[in-house]
């Protein structure tokens, strides 16, 4: 929510401010009265934002007022677990490259912040120093672990991240697609085995919409979740190619007609429809990863689920006369069906036809208004008036929506963008099955053939609304290339880490060690966790006695170097008996410096109850004398 | 505080040449409420000693000679009969005094051994029923001889106990007996440094001194390591470990420190535990110190 974004710089700027004049901190009743109104607005809108979302604005807005009110050590180190809290969050919505980078540059900055909390430690190049060390130490146990663990399903299932624009909607009203079209947010990437499709041919399968209410197309009850038989046998040319799609709010994927499932999702079953579409069962929440053979040149007669085709001729009773009046006279029940969609195709030929994101609004009879009046729209009012002349001249046909074309990279991968959504129309005919016909084609042949962005007149259209998209630096090549660069490290990223699942971890065993059986699979699992406690318990264990005892740390130290010049101390001396006997045989930094020495630990050591000096800058005192001695005495 | 400490050290050492260590020792006795012995041949300056103490301090002083035929009653006082008013009188003894020498107590009978020892523990004494206060500060010196002479009632372990420290001040060097013999001719005499109230301020000061855990770690083990072996035929006692407790804060509070550290305790412990250690019996034994051995047993780094 954007408000909360304002109270975080807000609560930022007074901080600074507090911390920069050392003013007194503020009323708790207000910071109460301010928690209780951001509560009360984050309540107002949880409907809109959903479950998830609202939990997670409501802990940083606690954060942002926690900032405010910072006394005690716990409660810094309360403000940061939250925020690691918070980042684990952030990873639920965004999982790229960049964002990965991102949280992790923030984790590094928060245990940087707790360190010094911890500390006391003022220097910041002291203690992003530590810290880095320490982070640098958890690298490698991390990767053990992201490797070695078992990957287990989620006990639990994460809510919902309500209110998500992407994706296609189950509903098409002229207009909708123009909006997704502003959006270059990726949609899914194909990587192909072999050939690749022609750019006329990459005709995105999603969402199937049969029910014409005169303004909005819809699915209709009847038509949802018929499996396709599965002793349908294809021939022909066929596409093999790997999807990875982005999460989405629906269950519908991406697929070249017709397409046969190879392989499925890790998490869950996808379903290949009698309208030829794969559907998951539920949305998909995290990427995923599917592969699929396409049929491309098998015509789309092999399967009609339903025996009267009648259904598909649906159009409401009243509106656009004018359009029925035009289609009554232009066809004659006599026609053939394709001479029946040619027919009404050539309407879309005359020149005055435009090709915009950005079409009037039409509010009454819209298709009438469109094809004889403004005659402007985007794919979706091409597709929703084709399809609806073709219902009225008798002749079955349904509107399908997904994405046409997509950007090639390298090594065969087609990334496809929300901008690339796309609208067309199929019509049955008895014996050649479902007829592709995309009137968009025949007012902007560049958008079928080289993407939307050639085929709009006014380019500007589609840049106004993000300034800063990575789309509008294609006209230079240089920068084009680093796009293409970061997309395709952005894909093999996905690729190898974010599909680490059972499978490839099997994989990447039996690689290393060779074959295993799930027997000493599991013994290795369960020896690699037992190392890495041990490793951490010999880490952490000897450090925490060691801390009791630094004195006694110094005094060995003293002592061993000392010896080592030959210098014993006897059972019953004191460490200042030792230092006086022992002094006149050493040079005078050394014994100045064993003197010092001598004299810090009996202060400290001996007068603890009273003495007022920090342990830690004992410490360091002792530290800094101890090195000198060390330097004096190699002297 | 401390300055009027050196002084003291310094005055006393105007009349006994080259025994600074031995001075200091016997201050810090009286610092920490301690009763002293000093044990040595007649003619090492035991009496001096005690008398310069009394006279730096300011304090009542009353010498008692002890011989076999002293009865406690001549040391305590006795009830005289009053013909004039037909009462009884209590004629206090020597020992109401706030500084007693008693001067060759090995000489005296056990009876009267035991008396004294008794008053200086309670800081009281009893006579025919009715108890009578000692005046404070009150500090016995008492000398000995040692035991190998003739005449002499060996005082039992019990009693030994109850002297904090057992000094002895031993021949002088050349130097210091040079020094002596010069200075012969001019009359010394002791200024007085401190008055008693002072003195009981010290001491309530010397009480204030830190010891550290590590401090009395080491006191601890000392005093653990002479019960533990065998070479040792008396073993210190609790009352001997409070000794050391004591006389080494009051050596820090000598050495201007408000914390103990183990030089005090090292500095102290042959005084406090030597003649707690040997016992009356061992006499004629080894001349290494058993409380030097015990010393150089303990590190005193170890805690």
């Amino acid at each position: 929510m954007g408000w909360v974004l304002v109270l975080c710089v807000c609560s930022f700027v007074i901080t600074g401010y507090k911390a920069q004049k050392n003013s007194p901190p503020l009323k708790n009743s207000v910071l109460n009265l301010l928690a209780i109104l951001c509560i009360s607005i984050i309540i107002w809108l949880a409907s809109d934002y959903g479950l998830l979302k609202s939990m997670i604005n409501l802990l940083v807005v606690s954060c942002c007022l926690k900032i405010l009110n910072l006394h005690h050590t716990g409660d810094y180190q309360m403000v940061a677990s939250i925020q690691l809290f918070l980042i684990g969050c952030g990873l639920i919505f965004h999982q790229s490259l960049g964002y990965s980078i991102f949280y992790c540059c923030l984790i590094v900055m928060l245990f940087c912040a707790l360190h010094a909390i911890k500390v006391r430690e003022t220097n910041y190049k002291n203690y992003s120093k530590q810290t880095l060390l320490l982070v640098l130490q958890a690298v490698p146990i991390a990767l053990v672990l992201f490797f070695v663990t078992p990957k287990l399903n989620p006990l639990w299932k994460m809510p919902v991240a309500k209110g998500s624009q992407t994706g296609l909607s189950e509903k098409m009203t002229p207009g909708d697609i123009a909006n997704l079209a502003k959006s270059d947010e990726l949609v899914f990437r194909a990587e192909f085995a072999g050939d690749l499709p022609k750019p006329q041919e990459r005709y995105w399968r999603a969402i199937v919409l049969d029910e014409f209410d005169g303004k909005t197309w819809s699915i209709s009850e009847r038509a949802k979740n018929f499996p396709l038989p599965s002793e349908v046998q294809f021939q022909g040319k066929s596409l093999d190619y790997s999807v990875i799609a982005e999460p989405t709010s629906t269950n519908w994927l991406y697929s070249l007609d017709i397409p046969i499932l190879i392989q499925g999702l890790s998490t869950q079953r996808i379903i290949s429809t009698q309208q030829f579409q794969l559907q998951s069962r539920t949305p998909l929440h995290s990427k995923g990863l599917y592969v699929v053979k396409s049929f491309i040149e098998q015509p789309l007669n092999i399967y009609n689920g339903f025996e009267n085709t009648s259904f598909y001729l649906q159009t409401p009773t009243t509106g656009n006369p004018k359009t029925v009046e035009y289609v009554l006279n232009n066809i004659s029940p006599s026609m053939s069906t394709r001479q029946k969609i040619d027919q009404l195709n050539a309407l879309f030929a005359d020149d005055d036809f435009k090709y915009s994101l950005t079409p009037p609004l039409m509010q009454t009879n819209p298709i009438d208004q469109f094809l004889f009046d403004k005659k402007t729209g985007f794919c979706s009012h091409y597709a929703s008036a084709m399809a609806y002349m073709l219902r009225i001249a008798n002749v079955p046909a349904r509107i399908v929506t997904g994405y046409q074309g997509g950007e090639l990279q390298s090594n065969n991968v087609i990334s496809v963008h929300q901008f690339d959504a796309h609208a067309w129309v199929e019509a049955w005919d008895k014996d050649l099955g479902w007829i592709r016909t995309d009137p968009t084609a025949i007012v902007a042949p560049n958008r079928v053939l080289a993407g939307l962005l050639s085929s709009l007149e006014n380019r500007a259209e589609f840049r106004n609304e993000s300034p800063f998209s990575l789309s509008l630096l294609q006209d230079y090549a240089l920068l084009n290339n680093l796009r293409l660069l970061l997309a395709e490290i952005d894909h093999t990223w996905s690729q190898s880490i974010l599909r680490y699942n059972q499978e490839s971890q099997k994989s990447l065993l039996k690689k290393i060690f060779g074959d295993m059986s799930p027997r000493s699979f599991s013994y290795a699992i369960i020896g690699s966790f037992v190392v890495i406690g041990i490793f951490i318990a010999l880490l952490f264990i000897p450090r925490q006695r060691e801390n009791k005892k630094e004195e006694q740390k110094w005094l060995e130290t003293v002592f061993s170097l000392l010896e080592k010049q030959g210098h014993r101390k006897e059972n019953s001396e004191t460490l200042q008996q030792f230092s006086q006997r022992i002094s006149p045989s050493l040079n005078s930094t050394a014994s100045k410096s064993l003197r010092y020495i001598t004299k810090v630990y009996y202060q400290w050591h001996y007068s603890q109850k009273t003495h007022s000096e920090p342990f830690a800058a004992v410490k360091d005192k002792m530290k800094k004398q101890l090195s000198t001695l060390k330097a004096a005495i190699k002297k | 505080m401390q300055e009027k400490i050196q002084q003291c050290i310094h005055a006393i050492g105007q009349q006994i040449k080259g025994k600074d260590a031995q001075i200091e020792l016997a201050l810090i006795c009286l610092l920490s409420k301690g009763h002293l012995l000093l044990e040595d041949l007649p003619g090492m300056g035991k009496t001096t000693l005690s008398q310069c103490l009394s006279a730096v301090l300011n304090m009542q002083y009353a010498r008692m000679q002890f011989t076999s035929d002293l009865l406690p009653a001549d040391m305590l006082g006795v009830n005289i009969y009053e013909p004039d008013t037909h009462k009884f009188n209590f004629h206090a003894g020597p020992i109401f005094n706030q500084v007693l020498l008693a001067d060759e107590i090995n000489r005296a009978s056990p009876k009267t051994q035991s008396a004294l020892l008794e008053a200086m523990a309670e800081s009281r004494v009893s006579i025919d029923g009715k108890s009578y206060d000692l005046p404070e500060p009150f500090f016995v010196i008492a000398t000995q001889n040692p035991l190998f002479q003739s005449g002499t009632y060996p005082l039992p372990e019990s009693q030994i106990d109850r002297f904090t420290m057992k000094l002895s001040l031993g021949f002088p060097s050349k130097e210091a007996e040079r020094a002596m013999l010069l200075s012969e001719s001019q009359s010394h005499e002791v200024t007085e440094v401190l008055t008693a109230s002072e003195l009981i301020e010290l001491q309530e000061s010397v009480s204030q001194v830190v010891v550290s855990e590590p401090v009395v770690d080491y006191i601890l083990s000392l005093v653990n390591a002479s019960r533990d072996s065998q070479e040792y035929p008396n073993a210190l006692s609790p009352r001997a470990t409070k000794a050391i407790y004591h006389c080494a804060q009051a050596c820090a509070f000598v050495n201007d420190r408000n914390f103990v550290i183990p030089e005090d305790v090292q500095f102290i412990f042959s005084a406090v535990t030597e003649h707690r250690l040997r016992g009356q019996d061992q006499f004629a034994a080894s001349t290494t110190l058993l409380s030097q051995s015990l010393l150089d047993k303990v590190n005193p780094m170890a805690a």
